[in-house]
């Protein structure tokens, strides 16, 4: 099952709802979950317009993201922003954002990670700069 | 006298005055002694009932149906039966709220609702109905507000909720959770 076909669950300490407007502020420990994705916050909103759910801003110290890209392998992310697309199942981060995609990372002002495709797209911010840094892979053994 | 006699006299005086007293039937026994009336007996009582309640200006403060309604003679508190209680702020859809028993502050501006409680907000163009249940909740008229300190869940089209302890404030209709908040969202259409 596509993770755009899954709810997304969320757990906090505490919580404010909002029904008129459509915005939930989650507070305190808060986690994101959908399929293999796991955004960690201290602050959530989730603004759903007519209970259509449309994005999760987390914010945090820095907030956290976990999930797997498409052949399993584990993908974190950190940043002090991070804005969660279920419907497109894209991710902003923003504020010293950074992305571990097995044994790569990049940081920049602003990644968008698509979590479906695992492909991200960095941008610089005032510091003009986007670092990726690889790690090359392993020399396969040299036979004799 | 001897002793025997003047014990068998008062053996029968004692017998006489009980015998007295248990021929009395229960009303006289009341009335015979005025002053240990119930406080709690009803000044008066109502049977499938509805009151509206009018603030100064004259507006629906809220609509009050039920089974039955006592009113204490004690502090004029007024005990209720299978209550369901409208409120309506203007220009917003009106919530019904409705228990096993409740309990109205002589004001009236504070209405206790005991038991399991279900509140539910009809639905409006362009807005669900909203349905909460939880149970004991302290409803302040005036403030249009209903807080409880038990379980909460709120059920929603696409959308449910639930904590431990919640503030619902009916006219700007937000709902605070106080602890260990669940939610869960359906996937996009």
């Amino acid at each position: 099952q596509q993770d755009t076909e899954l709810p997304v669950h969320v757990e906090a300490d505490r919580a404010h709802l909002d029904d008129r407007r459509g915005i939930s502020i989650y507070r305190g420990n808060v986690t994101i979950t959908q399929g293999d994705t796991v955004i960690r916050g201290d602050v959530v909103t989730v603004h759903s317009p007519e209970r259509e759910l449309e994005r999760m801003e987390a914010e945090g110290e820095p907030a956290r993201l976990d999930t797997l890209d498409k052949d399993g392998r584990p993908v974190h992310a950190e940043a002090q922003r991070m804005t969660f697309l279920p419907p497109s199942q894209e991710v902003i981060l923003s504020g010293n954002a950074r992305i571990l995609q097995s044994e790569d990372e990049f940081r920049g002002d602003r990644i968008v990670y698509d979590l479906e495709k695992a492909v991200l797209e960095a941008s610089t911010g005032e510091t003009g700069r986007v670092e990726a840094i690889f790690t090359p892979g392993e020399r396969p053994a040299e036979t004799e | 006298m001897n002793r025997g006699r003047r014990l068998g006299i008062l053996t029968l005086v004692l017998a006489a005055s009980l015998g007295y007293w248990l021929a009395s039937g229960p009303e006289q026994r009341r009335l015979a002694t005025p002053g240990t009336v119930s406080p709690d007996a009803p000044e008066f009582f109502a049977e499938d009932f509805t009151v509206w309640s009018m603030d100064e200006t004259g507006t629906l403060r809220y609509r009050l149906s039920g089974r039955r309604m006592e009113q204490r003679q004690r502090d004029g508190a007024r005990l209720l039966t299978a209550p369901v209680l409208l409120l309506q702020e203007q220009g917003t859809p009106h919530w019904v709220l409705q228990s096993e028993t409740g309990w109205i502050a002589p004001d009236g501006d504070r209405v206790r609702l005991q038991g399991q409680v279900d509140l539910n907000r009809i639905a409006a163009p362009g807005r669900p109905p909203l349905d909460i249940r939880t149970s004991d909740v302290l409803v302040r008229v005036p403030q249009q507000e209903a807080t409880s300190r038990t379980p909460a869940r709120l059920e929603a089209p696409r959308y449910h909720a639930e904590g431990i302890g919640m503030t619902l404030n009916l006219a700007r209709e937000t709902l605070d959770l106080h602890r260990q908040v669940r939610g869960e969202y359906a996937p996009g259409p």
